[in-house]
């Protein structure tokens, strides 16, 4: 589905990643973890062409995408959860998602009524503007607007971020239903235990560079002195709420 | 009417009585004023028109007068060199109208804010060049005068008809633009405005939409353009000004770039101000201008934005003090807002 080989990128003269590569198989869900500031949401940008490698390769779907640009990865069959509840605060909650509706490659698609279904919430609001919308709601709807993107590899950039716990647990229930369909999934998160439980893969980005990689995301989860080696976090039961 | 609350009766009711006045005004004033009418019809036409780029795109264009003399001169050259009827000076003129304003935005693909003011300005400026120097054919500064209805049916040839005519014109190409700015199409614009990055990210050509924006707009203002020159009788390098093209945006800013009738009641504004302070002062530019002014200190989001904001405000008010105060309107300086992603 995916594959980055030697990904290097830049921000003028910061060199952000540092040589990354790492596969995502149909249907698979990889987790990306690390710090602030190690490059997980450059990585992420890179992928989905909002910023250019300078040196390495991209392949989705068996087609080169390195510095492609982002419209045409996107309609290659990519969708993105955008960090910090991004979406268009003047348009309508109804608006936002029918403009990020596209037919798509999900092996399963998505319709607005699944996502209303998933997010009632978001019905009771659909003729509201989006930037009258709460963050968690603004969260789910930026999810939704993902979802009906039907890509089939889909890019979820810290979608838990500042939300409370039950649209913590939403979400978590969303990223599960992704990959129930058979659909791709990057999942970077800050919440260890959150990502760990629902991920097939992980790796572990530092300074740009991918310093572990384990397919046994759960094993890892337990193992409370390679969570803070590699995360500088005390272990699962303490690091986030289960969700 | 069941099922309908008051607050949707009373826009209802006071919808119907503005159509009606439209529609009567002819009835209830004398020839100058029926005049005076048409024109702010038309006006609110062009910025409406423009307001298709500048509110709803994001793109602060200096360059609409080119639009809208071409428009004009659509109707100078037709009639008077060729006798062409309205049915086809009005296709011809949106046709050129739409192609220049294509031909713009695809020079403007790769500017923003400042540059795509002067780089709009720029062109226009080409093309009023092209008119003034092409005495051939458009009479370069003297224009072309006494440019005749007569293909106009004889019912709207003149005063009260030609009124009721524009308002047609007008009514037909601001539902035109509405049905557009509610359109995924016009949706899509509005989303490249706030972030062009995500729309580029949920699949969507971005540099398309731009240039689909300005085609529109410059498509409808080229028919204001239409309709003003049969109105005056005349066409000359005046319709291409610089000056026109700072009118229609300050128009919009006035009544509010955020709101699809602001630009519309902007013009009705500075038109009725116009020939209001003018009939006691022939300092009636120095007016404006205290107007403007005041509108940039105090009415950020124009006259629509601030009547909104006093609404949501009583509305809040009445609920009590528990009820949070509604949003002052936001800096126009936030206005273009264009967040990476």
């Amino acid at each position: 589905m995916l594959e980055l080989r030697d990904v290097h990128t830049y921000y003028g003269a910061s060199h952000v990643l540092q040589g990354v590569s790492l596969t995502v198989g149909e249907g698979e869900v990889l987790g990306i973890l690390g710090r602030n500031g190690m490059g997980k949401t450059t990585l992420v940008h890179t992928i989905a062409g909002l910023l250019r490698p300078r040196r390495g390769t991209i392949e989705f779907r068996g087609r080169r995408i390195g510095g492609a640009p982002a419209e045409r990865i996107a309609r290659a069959g990519m969708a993105l959860v955008p960090q910090g509840h991004r979406i268009f605060p003047s348009l309508t909650v109804k608006e936002n998602l029918k403009v990020a509706v596209r037919r798509g490659t999900a092996p399963e698609p998505w319709t607005i009524d699944d996502v209303v279904d998933r997010f009632p919430v978001l019905g009771e609001r659909f003729g509201l503007s989006a930037g009258l919308l709460s963050g968690g709601q603004q969260q789910m709807l930026a999810l939704g607007r993902a979802l009906v993107g039907n890509g089939s590899l889909v890019l979820l950039d810290e979608p838990t971020e500042g939300l409370d716990p039950q649209t913590v647990a939403r979400v978590g229930d969303v990223v599960d239903e992704l990959r129930g369909r058979g659909t791709s999934a990057i999942l970077v998160e800050q919440k260890v235990d959150f990502a760990l439980r629902r991920v097939d893969r992980a790796l572990v980005l530092e300074r740009g560079h991918v310093v572990h990689t384990t397919d046994k995301p759960q094993e890892l989860r337990t193992d409370t002195a390679a969570l803070r080696e590699l995360l500088a976090v005390g272990g699962a039961p303490s690091t986030a709420p289960s969700a | 009417m069941r099922g309908l609350s008051t607050g949707r009766l009373t826009a209802l009711a006071a919808g119907l009585a503005a159509v009606a006045g439209l529609v009567l005004l002819p009835f209830l004033t004398d020839s100058f004023y029926t005049f005076v009418a048409t024109r702010m019809l038309l006006l609110g036409l062009f910025a409406t028109a423009y307001n298709a780029v500048f509110g709803f795109g994001g793109m602060a264009s200096l360059g609409h007068a080119a639009f809208y003399g071409i428009g004009g001169y659509s109707v100078g050259i037709g009639v008077t060199r060729w006798d062409w009827p309205p049915l086809v000076v009005l296709p011809v003129a949106i046709v050129l109208g739409a192609a220049a304003a294509a031909v713009f935005g695809i020079m403007c693909l790769r500017v923003r804010g400042i540059y795509l003011l002067l780089l709009t300005l720029a062109l226009a400026q080409a093309i009023a060049g092209l008119a003034f120097y092409q005495t051939e054919w458009t009479g370069g500064d003297n224009g072309i005068p006494s440019i005749s209805r007569d293909g106009l049916p004889s019912a709207v040839r003149e005063g009260d008809g030609f009124y009721w005519l524009s308002l047609g014109v007008v009514a037909v190409c601001v539902a035109l633009l509405w049905m557009y700015q509610r359109s995924p199409l016009g949706m899509s614009v509005v989303g490249v405005r706030e972030s062009e990055a995500r729309m580029s990210a949920t699949g969507y050509r971005t540099g398309r939409l731009r240039i689909i924006a300005f085609t529109v707009s410059g498509a409808f203002a080229a028919v204001a353009g239409v309709m003003e020159v049969y109105l005056q009788g005349s066409v000359s390098t005046a319709n291409m000004h610089w000056q026109i093209s700072a009118e229609v945006l300050v128009f919009a800013i006035l009544g509010g770039a955020r709101h699809f009738l602001g630009p519309f009641l902007g013009a009705v504004m500075v038109t009725g101000l116009e020939v209001w302070v003018s009939t006691y002062t022939d300092r009636w530019m120095t007016v404006l201008g205290i107007v403007y002014i005041a509108t940039a200190l105090f009415l950020a989001d124009g006259v629509l934005g601030r009547a909104g904001w006093a609404v949501r405000r009583a509305k809040d008010l009445r609920a009590g003090p528990a009820a949070a105060p509604a949003a002052a309107p936001k800096d126009r300086t936030e206005l273009p807002a264009e967040a990476p992603a």
